[in-house]
């Protein structure tokens, strides 16, 4: 029996994260519904992540990832209001020796649903920051029953048991487990084919959140345009086909209704903040995405997972491969490296 | 998308009270209890017609009829219209409001009041006998007009048998901003034997004018003043 240690420098260790983490961006576009005002809203999202040195080493044993980007792509915020009836209420006078009342003039005749897309793709980012712990643990399969090693890690794994197990892990967890069981399933498979292999035993490696945050990087102008501009986009709905030297006369006639929607709708001067409260208070975004990512590195996809009986020489000439377990495994993070300790033995 | 706004609104910009459209409401007070009908035409096309009952103890002391109900297109855009033109009941003395809430222009009614008379030739038995009572193109002593104008310009309100105008001008906005028409208090016109009450208005879009009418034989124009730009 002999004693291997393997280190890992802090470099090497962010490819590894920035992998593991990656996987987000292979989450097809999701859809989460909210309210603002009288807005319904719905979100079309996806993810994109920006590569970069975000992993830092500490030596209290703990992994950091700093600012890590994630661009939304597509992003595209429905704002939906349904409108009327609107009518110009009967003005009642006394005439003719009693009340009489003008008929009501209807202006919108029934209710009406207004959506308003917004797309605001690829032009918003946010910040991921965590700090996480590191544990190490064996998965076995059951499809492997009693298979040898050799055909073990020959075989391919074509079960639904890491499918199964990804979707009762988003089932469980705090905001993910809102979406629709449709999309969680989705998600499980879409995640699955990422981690799948052959039926061998793994030693793998997973990141244990610790504490984490996200937040909206500032918004630049484009996006504030935009924004500025969902009045006139609700106005333009309503108002499309009134020939323009109508117009205002008909926004008079709408009055209290608009009043109401530029109520709702009166943006603060900081836009930044204000669509981080919308994505994460009225949508429930932000949450989600953490959620996202410690259960992605928590336990759905391993930093870092090897075969165990470890595969040192592979099959490349007929020959079976040669396989040599791993024993009495420790992991340890220091300032600099991610160090792995073992005793090996033939299998 | 479909027009959100009711597009009629902004159809017409001039009206005729001996065929109108949806720019005016005109009430008639109905003094007589009694059965009525009231025939319905649009220019000179019969549309429908409805029943009036005037009794003393209806519930009702006021009856809109929208006229844009009667025209067979509106029945088929508007299901509920499709169970026909209900009957209608009025306290004696209450204003029957005639309106329309769609495009139609050169509308008028001519309401009949229904007598019942004993035929001596067949005993016992009654014949109805329509009279005429009132007709929406002759306008009567304490009959009211109600116009809201929509486009901004100068316009004539006239009274053709007396040849009597009042000048309205209906204004554009301040700085763009125009004001809801229930922030706006109406203005009161009389037609009388002298001619109107005032010899010039100033409104906004939408405003409402009260005309009272105390003449008999009444027709009232409001018409487009065009420039010489225009």
């Amino acid at each position: 029996m002999s004693h291997v240690q393997v280190a890992v420098n802090e470099r090497a260790f962010n490819k590894l994260v920035y992998g593991a983490a990656n996987a987000l961006s292979h989450v097809a576009p999701l859809h989460f519904n909210g309210s603002l005002g009288p807005f319904s809203l719905d979100l079309l999202v996806g993810f994109k992540l920006i590569p970069g040195n975000i992993v830092d080493l500490t030596s209290a044993g703990t992994v950091v990832i700093n600012k890590l980007e994630i661009v939304y792509d597509p992003l595209v915020i429905t704002f939906g209001i349904d409108i009327g009836p609107v009518v110009i209420p009967p003005y009642c006078a006394d005439i003719l020796g009693w009340e009489v009342c003008t008929p009501e003039i209807p202006i919108i005749p029934t209710t009406v649903h207004i959506p308003v897309p917004i797309d605001l793709s690829g032009l918003v980012v946010s910040s991921y920051s965590g700090e996480f712990s590191l544990s190490t643990s064996l998965q076995t399969l059951a499809a492997r029953a009693g298979m040898g090693n050799h055909r073990a890690h020959a075989t391919t794994d074509t079960t639904n048991e890491i499918q199964t197990h990804i979707l009762s892990v988003l089932q469980s967890a705090t905001f993910i487990s809102l979406l629709p069981t449709s999309t969680l399933t989705s998600i499980a498979s879409q995640l699955a084919a990422l981690v799948k292999s052959n039926l061998a035993d793994k030693q793998q490696f997973y990141l244990h959140e610790i504490r984490q945050n996200i937040n909206l990087i500032d918004i630049g102008e484009t996006v504030k345009n935009i924004l500025n501009g969902i009045l006139d986009k609700v106005l333009d709905a309503i108002f499309g086909w009134v020939p323009s030297s109508l117009r205002d006369i008909a926004k008079a006639l709408l009055e209290p209704v608009i009043d109401a929607i530029g109520f709702v709708l009166d943006l603060p001067s900081n836009l930044t903040w204000w669509l981080e409260g919308l994505l994460g208070t009225n949508l429930g975004l932000l949450n989600t995405v953490l959620g996202f990512v410690e259960q992605l590195l928590g336990a759905i996809v391993p930093v870092y997972q090897f075969e165990n009986p470890y595969p040192v020489i592979e099959d490349s000439s007929g020959l079976i491969p040669v396989l040599i377990g791993v024993e009495k495994l420790s992991a340890v993070i220091n300032d600099d490296e991610f160090v792995l300790s073992t005793n090996i033995s033939n299998s | 998308m479909p027009a959100l706004l009711n597009t009629s609104l902004f159809i017409h910009r001039e009206v005729r009270t001996n065929g109108f459209n949806n720019l005016i409401c005109i009430a008639h007070p109905v003094a007589a209890p009694g059965m009525y009908h009231g025939d319905v035409y649009l220019q000179k096309t019969f549309l429908g017609r409805f029943h009036l009952h005037c009794e003393a103890n209806s519930a009702n002391r006021q009856v809109n009829i929208d006229l844009s109900h009667f025209d067979p297109l509106f029945h088929h855009r508007h299901a509920h219209m499709r169970q026909g033109i209900p009957g209608y009941s009025l306290a004696p003395g209450g204003p029957l409001v005639l309106h329309a809430t769609e495009h139609h222009n050169g509308l008028y009614v001519v309401l009949e009041k229904v007598k019942e008379e004993r035929n001596a030739k067949s005993a016992g038995a009654a014949e109805r006998t329509p009279v005429p009572v009132f007709d929406s193109r002759k306008l009567m002593n304490r009959d009211y007009v109600m116009l809201r104008p929509v486009a901004t310009g100068d316009f004539l309100l006239r009274s053709e048998a007396g040849q009597h105008q009042v000048r309205v001008h209906v204004n554009t906005a301040d700085e763009g901003k125009y004001y809801h028409p229930s922030k706006l208090d109406p203005v009161w016109l009389r037609l009388s034997a002298d001619g109107f009450n005032e010899s010039s208005v100033s409104i906004q879009p939408f405003q409402l004018i009260l005309i009272a009418i105390e003449v008999s034989d009444a027709r009232l124009e409001f018409t487009e003043v065009l420039t010489s730009s225009q």
